[in-house]
């Protein structure tokens, strides 16, 4: 009986004891998810995306993990934007893989996963959707690409540069596509342009003569396209082949699509994210070389951007083990990133995050194609 | 004004691809009574043969005559394949459509497989714009409808003046009836896909140069290919032609004064329009109920 006075308190010490260690405890592997287009009309972008991380994790895995611990990729599909089967997916990812952080692509399927993601403190990182909804969406979604809203605004400050009044937009009929017209438009407006066409078509269309019809008719000064994907290239190759020879502006390039419109791609002006797979950074070149001897084929920045955020997360992971207890989670993951905010990006210099918004800050340029690919004409300094 | 004249030039390019898929689809349809979903994947596959062709080196027009060829062949292949032996097994005409939908998305998902799913353009057509005013169209345009009408009229010719074409339109007036009179039906439902796949193949270069090639292509051109036969009219191939050409001009000028992004949807309107009031369709006779 006399013993009862110290039993109890060691009993409960052994018990909190064994629990940390066991909340510490390191993960065998660090499984993460991604929510991609691995079917459908977007099932391109999957394909580089998955690329980009699966690299990275080959770098990183080949070298050991991070103290030993290395990266597992659990892939979902989301049939080029559908939200059901992002939310299926996702739930998947969540219940049955236990992720505590996800990839994650297209504006439609990101937004669809929010409140799982909140509910559950998954952290998501998505560096292909450009949608404007994306801003402050959740406070575990952040964004390693620059979104179309801030191209769309460096577009129109390209346009007036170049003496334009007349805008005539072609978008694409979502959240990306509608939400970048409407953001750009009263902006557009205030700088002392019109839009004298604004027509809306849907993801992955092929034939745009009706749309360029009207479009034509109208006889805007340039044509401003918030499409992504192949369409740009479609667009644009019927555009010139139907005889619109006023200059035509995106904020998308892709060597897929330009390869599409050929010849007619000459000219086209596109604002969008920096990445030179020629660049002279080291790590540019590193990546460069690992994906190529990968796919045999140089990487688009989107692959770049899904590289980068292997490289981001392992910052994360870092970070979140250093500051101890139970760090293996999305709340930590997350906890870390907006402590850190600015990473070492594949781009050349830096990323930035903004954690009050989700938003990001990196290289940004204005191009020009010319013989199918484009060229280089100055970075953009986008507000 | 010149908006009307530009939506009706459109409109008839549009046309003549739905008069190839329509005349295509609807002869098969006519003469075996075969709900061929999979001739959506003939057309990907006459799209990405004449682009593996072209790859291979050979000029645009030779590549083009090797798509067109492994078409024609994918086409009887389902056929004396698969078709024939789910009959002969009294598969139901359900069980039948399945396995044609089965082959599509298969098929699309080889190509996918194969060739990636980024979009495959077709090089080496010399297009040259046509601009009148602020109306502008190209020599391609012209091509597409030049060939709907030389193959059309080419298969009315073939169909009417020759004796294969005239054992073919008996079997798709009766085919109990042409079979008693001593002609082998099964070797004439091999033509008909045959015939049937040379002429969408056809429609998938022309749109191959233009839009380029993906794996999904097929679904639409299925969907664009029975819609003409069902409004033109089961079993005439004159109404699914005309048919045709009909959905491609109000899919074109009904965007006149709406909104470009709900041209798809003006050529369902005309289809439950026909329907509704006419539910053989324009020149249909009579409805195979229950064999659809």
């Amino acid at each position: 009986m006399k013993h009862r006075g110290w039993i109890l308190p060691a009993i409960f010490s052994l018990i909190i004891l064994f629990g940390a260690s066991a909340q510490a405890q390191a993960p065998k592997e660090f499984k993460i998810g991604a929510i991609l287009a691995m079917t459908g009309a977007g099932a391109w972008y999957g394909q580089v995306m998955s690329g980009g991380f699966l690299t990275a994790m080959d770098e990183i895995n080949g070298k050991g993990g991070i103290d030993g611990i290395k990266f597992k990729a659990v892939v979902e599909d989301h049939q080029s934007g559908s939200g059901a089967a992002a939310i299926s997916g996702f739930n998947k990812l969540v219940n049955v893989d236990k992720v505590p952080f996800s990839f994650t692509s297209f504006t439609a399927p990101t937004l669809s996963i929010v409140p799982v993601a909140n509910e559950k403190h998954v952290l998501l990182l998505n560096g292909g959707a450009v949608g404007p909804k994306l801003v402050k969406a959740s406070p575990y979604l952040f964004n390693n690409r620059m979104l179309a809203v801030m191209h769309g605004v460096g577009l129109i400050h390209r346009a007036k540069e170049r003496g334009f009044t007349k805008m005539a937009a072609l978008y694409w009929n979502d959240d990306a596509g509608i939400g970048t017209h409407k953001y750009v438009e009263p902006r557009w407006k205030a700088m002392g342009g019109t839009i004298v066409a604004a027509e809306a078509h849907p993801l992955g269309a092929t034939d745009y003569k009706p749309y360029l019809s009207k479009i034509m008719a109208a006889n805007p000064d340039f044509l401003a396209l918030w499409q992504w994907s192949k369409d740009w290239g479609i667009a644009v190759k019927q555009a010139r082949e139907m005889g619109f020879t006023k200059p035509i502006m995106g904020i998308e390039f892709t060597p897929d699509a330009a390869k599409l419109a050929g010849a007619t791609a000459d000219g086209y002006e596109a604002i969008t994210d920096y990445f030179d797979p020629k660049g002279t950074d080291p790590w540019t070149q590193r990546f460069v070389a690992n994906y190529k001897a990968k796919y045999k084929k140089e990487p688009e920045f989107y692959a770049a951007n899904y590289y980068e955020g292997v490289y981001i997360l392992a910052e994360l992971i870092k970070k979140a083990k250093a500051k101890g207890g139970n760090w293996w989670n999305g709340k930590a993951l997350r906890d870390a990133l907006v402590e850190i905010k600015k990473f070492p990006s594949v781009y050349g210099g830096h990323i930035v995050f903004n954690p009050e918004d989700g938003t990001c800050r990196k290289k940004t340029a204005l191009f020009v194609v010319k013989g199918g690919d484009r060229v280089f004409q100055k970075y953009m300094e986008i507000k | 004004m010149d908006l009307f004249v530009q939506l009706t030039i459109n409109g008839l390019t549009l046309g003549s691809i739905y008069l190839l898929l329509g005349i295509s689809w609807g002869l098969i349809f006519a003469v075996t009574r075969t709900f061929h979903f999979a001739h959506g994947a003939t057309f990907v596959v006459a799209a990405y043969f004449t682009y593996l062709f072209q790859q291979w080196g050979q000029p645009l027009i030779f590549a083009a005559f090797g798509g067109i060829c492994c078409a024609a062949l994918f086409g009887v292949a389902t056929e004396g394949l698969l078709y024939r032996y789910l009959r002969r097994a009294f598969a139901t005409p359900l069980v039948i459509f399945i396995a044609a939908l089965g082959i599509l998305i298969t098929v699309e998902n080889l190509i996918a497989m194969g060739f990636g799913t980024d979009a495959k353009p077709l090089e080496g057509f010399p297009v040259r714009v046509i601009k009148i005013g602020r109306v502008g169209f190209n020599n391609l345009h012209v091509v597409m409808f030049v060939t709907a009408g030389v193959l059309f009229a080419a298969l009315m010719l073939y169909l009417h003046r020759t004796k294969t074409g005239k054992a073919l339109r008996a079997v798709i007036s009766n085919p109990e009836m042409a079979e008693v009179i001593g002609i082998d039906v099964r070797k004439y439902f091999l033509i008909a896909f045959g015939l049937g796949s040379l002429l969408v193949a056809p429609a998938a270069v022309l749109v191959t140069i233009e839009r380029g090639a993906t794996p999904d292509l097929g679904h639409w051109a299925i969907l664009y290919s029975f819609m003409p036969v069902i409004i033109g009219g089961i079993g005439s191939l004159p109404g699914a032609a005309l048919a045709g050409i009909i959905v491609g001009l109000a899919e074109s000028i009904g965007i006149w004064k709406i909104s470009s992004q709900w041209q798809v949807g003006i050529a369902f309107v005309v289809l439950v329009a026909v329907l509704l009031l006419k539910p053989t369709g324009l020149f249909g006779f009579r409805v195979y109920r229950g064999k659809i």
